[in-house]
């Protein structure tokens, strides 16, 4: 078909409608960017005021660094302004250039920028919330893995409780099942020594049970405390060589305990912490020690105590080597039924730590196990105090409520060289210190009518200057130091030894 | 004065208009509103000497820049601020391709990269570590807030600065 020109009026209809569509603006500028010339819809834009010379610059500021050197057209999208305040309009402007100078042609693009945002919100918006839920899913894929395996460890550590609790009854039942049965056989007759001693060695072994678990409990509350004195290390070497040497030749083992010449005399740490550590070390080592030796070697360097207890046993592989130190493990879980609570390794870690030390452990299954640790342990020059002994034959005044722990401690003491006296309360000590002018006073630290220190105290304002030996079931920190504060001369634990009751009652003079 | 042509790029939402709106309103919504196309805004600055520049604000949307339509929105800039968002990681990375791709179409062209929701400092993903190693490959990187305001000012300036001292 050919074509004709519009009819006029279409072309102003049409005009008319393009024209409140997109607004059109032209403008025409010269080389400077000044205005020459205008047509369209000035006021729509807000920029009616505009004259002739005007920069162009000034109302329109996108044209800086845009417009200079343009060689062709640039069409600059939905590009928003403010020409007055207050009046923002959205254009798609066309840059021209012209022979001389510069096309400018503005289209209002406002409605369809409207409609574009719409769209483009809701995309940008929906990538927002996908990112988000990622980011969600990732963090809750991670802390399900966390609960799963803090479920896992108290699961496990539920178990380990009942099979500790399990194992536990078990362990005193049997030193209970013991001492029970050779208490039946005193109705058959005499008891004989042989009895005696294992009924002993069970009552020993039940109150090392309980020892364990109650300095567990200490170090799990973190309250057990470290009580460094001069100590003799030679005389704790003595005192394991001699505890473990009938175990040594009944199995057949070798065993050594070599203290270096290098240690000093004496040395400021918690000797009776020590003591334990040595006892569990040396005694773990005979546990799983079928033949060979057992070596406990203790050196002195630069203020530390150097250990190293070594066995031939059927070591420990690498994997359970961090294990063995958790309470209530011990390597392979069959071997928890075998042998005791658990808790030896676990507490003796512990202590070294307390004691400024690290423990390290060599091992190679079937060869054999090395522990090795150093604590603390400056050298100390301080002499221990002894007091002049005064001759003839020496008055002691016990004082303990029960009656049955008094007649015990009657028959420890009875050949022990005391004249002895007793009290049953704090007023009939008092009455007694009197009445017969003690030398040594042994007493319990929780009586009925006063604690055992108001008594020293009340002794002391009356006088009396003699030692003090105080004992006790479950010595707190607190009442230790109110002892030490009265002058308390020894403290001992219940139940009392008899052989370390005469050592420091002769110590004491 | 001296009229000097920045353009705002970055992933989208990372807080270019925020920090626009800071600097030439002094005012911050928490409403995201898309921008479609550019947005133009003005402000003064001073410059170290005294004298004093007008800077021509272009607010682009999003990554625009990367397509033949929105390169059009760059022609003759003298500067550009390149925004990330600490909290996105992901915007980190975007700006790094951008930074390529504008730095090929204007040439050498001062720029700061500013990485904005400072505010929000506890939830970032992008580390003290990615910022050191940008700043190793030569990026001048700086924190800001758009929201409390924090720092937006100084990024403007340092951009200034920059384009002043060609
Ligand atoms: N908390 C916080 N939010 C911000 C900050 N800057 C921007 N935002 C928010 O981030 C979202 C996107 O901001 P906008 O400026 O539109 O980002 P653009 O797409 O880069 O222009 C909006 O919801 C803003 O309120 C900031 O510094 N801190
Ligand atoms: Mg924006």
């Amino acid at each position: 078909m050919k074509e004709h020109r519009l009819p006029q009026e279409l072309q102003h209809y049409l005009d008319r409608q393009l024209f409140h569509r997109v607004h059109p603006l032209c403008l025409v500028a010269d080389a400077q960017e000044r205005l020459t010339g205008a047509s369209g819809d000035l006021d729509f834009y807000g920029l009616a005021d505009l004259v002739e010379g005007e920069r162009l610059d000034n109302v329109l500021p996108w044209l800086s660094g845009t417009a200079a050197g343009l060689v062709e057209p640039l069409v600059l999208e939905f590009l928003s302004m403010e020409t007055r305040p207050g009046v923002a309009h959205t254009a798609h402007v066309h840059l021209v250039p012209l022979s001389a100078g510069l096309g400018i042609v503005l289209l209002d693009a406002s409605d369809e920028q409207a409609q574009r945002r719409e769209r483009q919100q809701a995309a940008n918006e929906l990538a927002l919330l996908h990112r988000q839920r990622e980011k969600l899913l990732a963090e809750l894929e991670q802390s399900q893995v966390r609960l799963q395996e803090s479920h896992r460890r108290l699961e496990e550590a539920g178990q380990l409780k009942s099979l500790f609790i399990g194992n536990m009854s078990h362990e005193f039942r049997t030193p209970l099942t013991s001492i029970l049965g050779y208490l039946d056989l005193r109705h058959q007759g005499e008891m004989k020594p042989a009895y005696l001693d294992a009924m002993e060695g069970a009552a020993r072994h039940l109150l090392s049970l309980v020892d364990n678990l109650l300095d567990q409990a200490k170090l799990e509350n973190d309250e057990l405390q470290l009580n460094p004195t001069e100590t003799d290390v030679r005389e704790i070497a003595g005192v394991i060589r001699q505890m473990f040497e009938r175990t040594a030749r009944q199995s057949g083992i070798g065993f050594t305990v070599e203290v270096s010449p290098r240690l000093p005399a004496c040395l400021l740490l918690d000797g009776m912490r020590l003591r334990q550590i040595l006892v569990n070390l040396t005694g773990n080592a005979f546990k799983f020690t079928q033949q060979g030796e057992i070596r406990v070697t203790l050196d002195w360097q630069d203020a530390r105590l150097n250990v190293a207890v070594s066995d031939t046993g059927s070591g420990i592989p690498v994997a359970e080597q961090r294990r063995i130190f958790e309470p209530f493990r011990q390597a392979g879980q069959p071997a928890i039924r075998r042998h005791g609570a658990g808790l030896g390794l676990a507490i003796t870690l512990a202590l070294v730590e307390r004691m400024g030390g690290r423990m390290q452990l060599e091992s190679t299954p079937g060869k054999g196990s090395r522990f090795v640790f150093d604590i603390d342990a400056p050298e100390s020059h301080r002499i221990p105090v002894t007091r002049a002994r005064t001759t003839g034959r020496r008055h002691l005044l016990i004082v303990e409520d029960d009656p049955d722990i008094r007649a015990l401690l009657g028959a420890y003491l009875e050949d022990s060289g005391y004249d002895l006296a007793f009290a049953a309360d704090g007023g009939m000590a008092l009455a007694a210190l009197t009445a017969s002018k003690p030398d040594l006073l042994l007493m319990d630290l929780h009586l009925p009518d006063m604690m055992g220190p108001q008594v020293v105290q009340a002794a002391r304002d009356e006088g009396y200057e003699g030692p003090v030996i105080i004992l006790s079931a479950a010595a707190g920190q607190a009442e230790q130091a109110q002892a030490a504060a009265v002058g308390v001369d020894a403290y001992l634990a219940k139940p009392i030894d008899p052989a370390v009751l005469l050592k420091t009652l002769s110590e004491l003079g | 004065m001296q009229a000097a042509k920045i353009c705002m790029v970055g992933d989208f939402s990372v807080g270019k208009t925020s920090m626009v709106a800071r600097y030439v309103h002094s005012t911050f919504s928490d409403r995201y509103l898309t921008t479609v196309g550019v947005k133009i805004d003005t402000r003064q600055v001073e410059l170290e000497g005294g004298m004093a520049m007008k800077l021509v604000l272009w607010d682009l949307a999003g990554t625009d820049v990367l397509n033949a339509t929105g390169s059009a929105y760059l022609r003759g800039a003298a500067g550009y601020l390149l925004v990330i968002d600490g909290t996105r990681r992901d915007t980190l990375e975007t700006a790094c391709r951008l930074q390529e791709q504008v730095s090929g179409m204007l040439g050498d062209t001062p720029f700061v990269a500013a990485v904005n929701k400072a505010d929000l400092k506890a939830a970032w993903e992008v580390t003290p570590d990615d910022i050191s190693q940008r700043i190793a490959a030569g990026w001048p990187v700086e924190c800001c807030s758009a929201k409390t305001g924090e720092g937006v000012g100084a990024v403007f300036q340092q951009l200034a600065n920059a384009i002043a001292a060609r």
